[in-house]
């Protein structure tokens, strides 16, 4: 979700196997620089593995090019990615945030073949996408400073996941400013 | 009498040598001169750059030294065309290795994987070898910091304080006489400016002529860090060193 000069990324942090819980710990929401997040749901092993491709192609971007992706960049890399798969995909669905040329906040989200959606607001993915829709829906302001921010994403959060049964066991709320980032699990 | 045997790099001549190999060494002993040591807490990286033209644009990227990984970083003598495709193989190396293990690749197998790439265009395809030697420079949670030398042939040994380049005969030497076991950083980088000042053509030493740059562990988090020296820092260092001022006339 987006605010003023920041944006936040959350997730919940379920793992399971249908109807069984397996970890209750499971982290979704990765770093791949200071200033760029991404959050994949879906099929876990996928989520891993599409993780460390992506820091494997940002690593060599900043070895030859002496500087981070800025956020766009790094939503077309992950777009073209999934794309490669187009016959046999990535069963994820990434959620991209972060403060690109000005600190000016960027977010997208994909289906798992690699097509962008940009948003003004927010963005959301997972089993509990049409209750995140709503919860925002109803709950999102503009510009919303970061402490303002971080309480919508959670009581979004919150609501949309205890209406479905595959989702919670904890949540993890990260905020990022230009000067700093605020996690809270 | 031996020229018949050395335009092709597969075959040896009558007396047992490579020639396009020691050629190849030839041309590294021309290139700017570049010196590593290895202190206990980080190794220090210098390089001599050769072409300093006011025409030059400075950017912001270094000529000498590359880094490789987090973890990793080389320091280059010989034809700059030849080292960036091999930067760029160690690289790629490095991080295939990162994705398969999760894992930083420790140093020595980044050298030897690179080694055997240089190793290959000696004995097959009919390609000449890389005009290159590599200082690499980095920390892994095997061995610690570590340094190590490759030549064009291939070899490769670990070592504790290196020169290549230009007269880095003489360089060896030098580090031999004044190398400890047990140096700190910033005794690292004294020697090596010492060394280097003493071994370099040009009469004085100037921030523009030279590159520096440190391995080492990050004091708070643990992390290890790979540091370019500044300019701006480049000069007070030399001048703290007394290095700066021109050799006097003999």
């Amino acid at each position: 979700m987006v605010g003023k000069n920041c944006f936040a990324i959350a997730s919940d942090r379920r793992l399971g196997v249908q109807l069984q819980t397996v970890a209750t710990d499971f982290q979704r929401v990765f770093k791949i620089h200071d200033k760029l997040y991404i959050g994949l749901s879906g099929l876990a092993t996928d989520v891993q593995t599409l993780y460390q491709r992506l820091v494997f192609r940002h690593k060599l971007y900043q070895l030859r090019e002496e500087r981070d992706m800025k956020p766009q960049t790094f939503a077309s890399l992950v777009s073209a990615l999934l794309y490669e798969k187009r016959f046999g995909p990535y069963f994820c669905q990434p959620v991209i945030a972060g403060l690109g040329e000005d600190n000016e906040p960027f977010i997208c989200t994909m289906d798992c073949i690699g097509a962008k959606e940009l948003a003004k607001d927010f963005v959301v993915s997972g089993t509990a996408s049409e209750s995140l829709y709503g919860a925002c829906e109803s709950m999102y302001k503009p510009n919303m400073e970061p402490e303002e921010l971080f309480e919508t994403v959670s009581q979004a959060l919150q609501a949309s996941v205890d209406r479905d049964c595959l989702s919670g066991w904890g949540g993890y709320v990260l905020v990022v400013t230009p000067t700093e980032i605020q996690e809270r699990g | 009498m031996s020229r018949r045997y050395d335009s092709r790099t597969t075959i040896f001549s009558p007396e047992g040598r490579l020639y396009q190999v020691e050629y190849a060494m030839e041309a590294i002993g021309n290139a700017g001169s570049a010196l590593a040591v290895l202190a206990a807490d980080g190794v220090v990286l210098v390089g001599e750059k050769k072409v300093t033209s006011k025409l030059l644009q400075t950017s912001r990227s270094a000529e000498k030294m590359y880094k490789i990984d987090s973890h990793l970083a080389c320091a280059v003598a010989g034809i700059m065309s030849d080292a960036n495709i091999l930067i760029n193989t160690a690289r790629l190396h490095a991080q295939r290795y990162a994705l398969s293990y999760q894992e930083p690749i420790p140093v020595e197998q980044l050298v030897q994987s690179l080694c055997d790439t240089k190793q290959g265009y000696t004995q097959f395809g009919g390609l000449r070898p890389f005009g290159v030697s590599f200082l690499f420079a980095g920390w892994d949670k095997h061995h610690g910091f570590q340094l190590y030398m490759s030549d064009p042939s291939g070899n490769y040994s670990g070592w504790k304080a290196a020169a290549v380049g230009a007269n880095s005969q003489a360089a060896q030497s030098m580090l031999k006489q004044d190398y400890r076991d047990g140096l700190t950083r910033e005794e690292a980088v004294a020697l090596a400016l010492k060394v280097l000042s003493k071994t370099m053509d040009s009469t004085s030493l100037t921030a523009e002529k030279l590159e520096l740059a440190e391995v080492f562990l990050q004091p708070g988090t643990g992390e290890v860090q790979y540091q370019v020296c500044s300019p701006e820092a480049m000069g007070k260092l030399l001048a703290k060193s007394g290095l700066s001022q021109p050799a006097p006339e003999a």
